[in-house]
């Protein structure tokens, strides 16, 4: 079944389990739940943000859809096409399309090539032109990424953490893809360095009509990239909407509790703290019913015992059994006010 | 436009001359004077190996005889590249003479020194001087600089030739054992699963082999124990310490991110290996092959010390220790050898050290 | 007088490649149960000068000026030129270190109790026993859940905040009088930061220690430190207290760093307000002021030929612009276009 139309990226129930082998025979004991059913479209054009905190399964949703993890369940789609079915012929082919920047400059490009050569091989590799072709496609991916010509005779060590990225951002241009995965492009730069480089992925977004999912744990920076945002946790989408929406009217608590963890320079945004007690628990255990029960200050009982289905209000998905009732009862503005008022109240009387 | 436009900055984007990681490690290894020395002794060494029939030997390097041109010396290389024509005229080996009274228009250019590492110049081969001494009137003098041994034949040259030998047999084991661990530890250390499983079982078998003890098997049953056959006995025992290094590193490497960037670009695994891993995972094992040659230039001499080398009369240093069982007073045939010995082994650590440090990557600064 | 005083600390490294200078000339002063916030991108200096206080600058480093005044039973002592011997004595006594990685900065083959134990008893004489109850004390002052069961688990079996807070534990064995934290919360996710960050307020309030953040994230730094202190390239740019330096920034430096985030765009979705340009590294400070390259307001030739020093510009608040004070300070820096 084709499902060709305005998305370009579709994803149903992906999972990607890792097995926990232990013992002589390497039995397997036990799975680790990456990602654990999580679907989302993206539109052409449009950017989703994938937020979460480490653990989360955001990293291997994003190389999941690559096929560069290969996920154990569930179905994607890029441009009508299945990827996770496909043969490998067709799967490098398809690799042309679809890019991927990595998180740490330092790691993601090979100490021993020089920049025209990590810049190359996807062209040689797909036959795509002669030398001076080649060589035209990579003087314009420099260009755009604001780094000189120069730089193809040198080595990787020689550039900083921000030059390095807009390399690698290269590297992911050169073959003129469609769509381009951002796993935390900017976590490991300064910050006076990130803005910079925000500002080049907005541009080439516009110039060049690419296609992001932009990961991140970094929401300020998501709410400013993104069309769409879905918060995950523990290998699950919790909340998934318009990136305004989101910000605006948050409805699950650990969104809630996300936000309010921002240190922020603003003495407004102070008030009221939500510390989530303990820590996130390990995917290979989840816990049962809602995943998040154990963390959450809203818990009920239902929570404990049964996986929250998704509840959608013009676009905004929500999985949690407590704002889902808010959400049917009064629409999303006024059940974000309410989440927000019973998560105040439980905060210590001195906060 | 803030994003995309090329800064100042980012125009005067690097250092004038671009290095590669070997460059780096060049300009550091310069920088240390033990390996560096280390490094200029391997090169001596070398350049008297490749020179050896010309610094000490009985043939000529170049003559002329009968109208042509002719390179006997060539014959210390292999028998074969002797000319036939001295064959013919049944020089037997002995040229200054013959030469002389066969053709007297013929002219020769000889070498260094006139001693053969093979057998005692005997008295006026070449004319006016005397035979080598045998026994122990075999002391270092003029004419023999580092004495001969109890047959008479002379030490310089024996040393000289043996260089040949020793760089032969540490260069030639090592490349036979560098060339199977890089193989097999590389496709373990990439596959992992089964295919490792497999490869490091039978890595461990051969570990356990007691090298000495195979080569002295494998002596014992071939008939005619050449140097050749010892240098394949060694590499073919000394692949499994490179191979388990191989495959650490590539199992750390298989994890980094441009492993993964590759992949992303549609890199097929042989691809992979070839151009991103091996070249970043070649540094490391470096060390151990340059340590293992100075250990198969030991083994070696071990052998022939203990009499199962080349059977004499053979070229090798060990060969002279052997030599000198027999007769400890003869002190010129352990003192010239052994310091032969030690100062190799001493160079090839010393570069294999510097190496080592030079290729360390906890000392490339990391930029941010 | 203060706590702890650094006066003109110049750190430099001697490198094949020559002689790079970490910390320029730098000047702190922090108050009894004080947190003066360090903030700074890599390779300002802020973490080579949290190490040249307690003498853990790892060759070829050395602190090669400047005084570091540690008030001791009313007397300052410099902790500069104290011999290593005593300066053990210090650490972890009357100043505690806690470090990014706590992955790393834990040994992995020894139990958690063992670790703190140790702690307690290199300062004070306890049989372990004794240490081993104090490192009871200390896990449930640093609210760790269930620890006695803690004392006996590995690194390895903790997560990170857990870990980051035996961190904790350790540098408080033994009550110091100023903890030095080097980005404690960096590699944290953001929720376990808020833990954490509560956590040291709630012990600072407690203990009365004074703290000595060091981190790139001015979030942080606004909402835990009495005090702030901005550094680019080895040297101070602009020292105020923390509600003031937000309130009102005055070296461009500062302003620029407040401008590019995202949530201080009042809406609309035009560029952050980047700041050109990379930061230098010590081998290639820039002549004159070093943050001139990128500054929108540099003019010659004031900017490019002289190093501003630090100016009182406003009770408490020190500003190191040759133009501060008459800056736009509302108009961020703009792109180069000179």
């Amino acid at each position: 079944m084709t499902d060709a139309g305005p998305d370009l990226v579709a994803v149903s129930d992906l999972e990607t389990h890792f097995p926990i082998r232990q013992g002589l025979f390497r039995t397997v004991v036990g799975q680790v739940r990456a990602v654990d059913g999580i679907s989302f479209r993206i539109g052409r054009g449009r950017t989703l943000g994938l937020v979460g905190e480490s653990g989360c399964g955001k990293t291997t949703a994003g190389r999941g859809i690559l096929r560069l993890v290969e996920p154990t369940g569930g179905r994607v789609h890029f441009d009508g096409q299945d990827i996770l079915g496909a043969s490998a012929a067709t799967l490098r082919s398809l690799r042309r399309r679809m890019q991927i920047v990595f998180q740490d400059p330092y790691g993601s490009l090979n100490p021993r090539l020089t920049v025209r050569a990590i810049l190359e091989e996807g062209l040689v590799i797909h036959r795509l032109g002669d030398s001076p072709e080649r060589l035209r496609r990579m003087t314009v991916a420099l260009e755009r990424t604001g780094m000189p010509t120069a730089a193809l005779a040198r080595y990787p060590h020689e550039f900083s953490g921000g030059q390095r990225q807009r390399i690698a951002i290269a590297r992911a241009l050169v073959l003129e893809p469609d769509f381009l995965v951002l796993d935390e492009p900017i976590s490991a730069l300064d910050v006076s360095i990130q803005a910079q480089v925000v500002n080049l992925l907005v541009e080439l977004r516009q110039e060049l009509g690419l296609t992001y999912l932009f990961i991140s744990h970094d929401l300020s920076i998501v709410e400013y990239i993104s069309d769409h945002v879905a918060v995950m946790y523990l290998g699950r989408i919790v909340e998934y909407a318009a990136a305004v929406s989101l910000y605006a009217t948050p409805l699950h608590p650990y969104t809630h509790a996300l936000f309010s963890a921002i240190p922020s320079v603003e003495p407004a945004r102070r008030r009221g703290r939500i510390v989530l007690p303990g820590d996130v628990p390990s995917p290979a255990s989840p816990p049962a019913g809602c995943r998040f029960h154990p963390r959450c200050p809203l818990a009920e009982a239902v929570c404990r015992t049964l996986d929250p289905p998704p509840v959608e209000l013009d676009g905004h998905r929500v999985h949690c059994h407590v704002a889902a009732r808010h959400l049917a009862a009064a629409g999303a503005a006024e059940a974000s006010r309410q989440v927000a008022a019973a998560l105040a109240a439980t905060l210590p009387a001195d906060s | 436009m803030t994003g995309g436009q090329p800064t100042a900055d980012n125009r005067r984007a690097a250092t004038p001359s671009p290095r590669g990681f070997w460059g780096e490690a060049w300009a550091r290894f310069q920088r240390m004077p033990l390996a560096m020395a280390g490094l200029v002794f391997v090169g001596l060494m070398a350049v008297v190996a490749l020179l050896a029939p010309a610094i000490a030997g009985t043939k000529p390097i170049v003559c002329r005889y009968k109208g042509q041109i002719y390179f006997p010396c060539l014959a210390y290389y292999g028998r074969s590249l002797e000319p036939v024509v001295f064959s013919q005229d049944k020089f037997r080996g002995e040229y200054p003479r013959n030469l002389r009274e066969k053709d007297p228009e013929s002219w020769a250019v000889w070498p260094l020194v006139f001693q053969d590492p093979y057998r005692a110049v005997r008295p006026d081969e070449w004319p006016g001087r005397p035979g080598n001494p045998a026994r122990d009137q075999g002391r270092p003098g003029r004419l023999n600089l580092m004495g001969t041994n109890q047959n008479g034949v002379d030490v310089f040259a024996k040393m000289v030739h043996g260089t040949l030998v020793a760089l032969l047999v540490g260069f030639v084991s090592m490349g036979i054992a560098a060339t199977i661990g890089v193989t097999v530890g590389s496709l373990a250390g990439y596959f992992g699963g089964w295919v490792d499983a497999v490869i490091s079982r039978i890595t461990e078998v051969v570990m356990c082999i007691p090298t000495l003890v195979l080569i002295l098997a494998l002596l014992a049953i071939v008939e005619k124990p050449t140097i050749w056959k010892m240098m394949a006995v060694l590499g073919l025992t000394g692949w499994p310490g490179i191979s388990r290094l191989m495959r650490a590193e590539l199992l750390r490497l298989r994890s980094a991110e441009f492993v993964t960037a590759a992949r992303a670009v549609g890199a097929s695994p042989g691809r992979i290996i070839l151009r991103h891993l091996l070249p970043n995972a070649l540094a490391p094992v470096m060390v151990p092959i340059t340590f293992g040659i100075a250990a198969a230039i030991l083994t070696e001499s071990g052998l022939s010390f203990l009499g199962f080398g080349q059977p004499p009369p053979s070229a090798s240093w060990g060969s002279l220790l052997n030599d000198a069982r027999s007769n400890l007073k003869m002190w010129w045939l352990v003192f010239f050898p052994g310091a032969a010995i030690f100062l190799t082994v001493l160079a090839f650590n010393l570069v294999g050290e510097g190496l080592q440090k030079a290729t360390d990557p906890r000392l490339r600064e990391a930029r941010k | 007088m203060p706590l702890l005083e650094i006066q003109d600390l110049v750190t430099a490294f001697h490198t094949p490649a020559g002689r790079v200078t970490a910390v320029d000339g730098i000047s702190l002063s922090i108050e009894r149960g004080m947190t003066l916030g360090l903030v700074g991108e890599s390779g300002c200096g802020k973490s080579v000068t949290a190490m040249s206080v307690l003498g853990l600058v790892a060759a070829p480093g050395r602190v090669e000026r400047g005084r570091i005044l540690l008030e001791i039973d009313g007397d300052p002592v410099n902790l500069a030129t104290l011999p290593e011997s005593r300066l053990r004595r210090m650490r972890g006594g009357r100043v505690g270190m806690i470090f990014q990685e706590p992955m790393t900065s834990l040994n992995p083959v020894f139990t958690i109790g063992n670790q703190v134990a140790e702690a307690v008893r290199l300062h004070r004489r306890a049989s372990w026993r004794e240490a081993r109850a104090r490192a009871l004390e200390l896990l449930r002052l640093v609210r760790i859940a269930d620890p006695e069961r803690r004392l006996d688990e590995y690194p390895h079996q903790l997560s990170g905040g857990m870990r980051q807070r035996i961190m904790i534990a350790i540098a408080l064995a033994c009550e110091p009088e100023l903890l030095i934290a080097d980005e404690p919360t960096t590699a944290l996710d953001v929720t376990i930061q808020a833990q954490i960050l509560e956590l040291l307020a709630d012990l600072r309030r407690r203990l009365g220690m004074a703290i000595l953040l060091i981190t790139h994230d001015l979030g942080v730094v606004a909402e835990t430190c009495d005090e702030v202190a901005v550094m680019y390239a080895g040297k101070i740019v602009e020292r105020a207290p923390a509600v003031e330096l937000f309130a009102n920034p005055l070296h461009p430096y500062t302003i620029g760093l407040l401008a590019a985030r995202p949530e201080h765009r009042a809406g609309g979705k035009g560029p952050l307000a980047a700041i050109p340009g990379m930061v230098p590294q010590p081998r290639d400070f820039p002549a004159g002021c070093r943050f001139h390259p990128r500054c929108g307001h540099a003019r010659k030739p004031w900017c490019m030929a002289e190093q501003p020093q630090l100016r009182e510009l406003s009770p408490g608040h020190f500003v190191a612009c040759h133009f501060a004070g008459e800056l736009d300070a509302a108009r961020p820096t703009e792109p180069a276009d000179r």
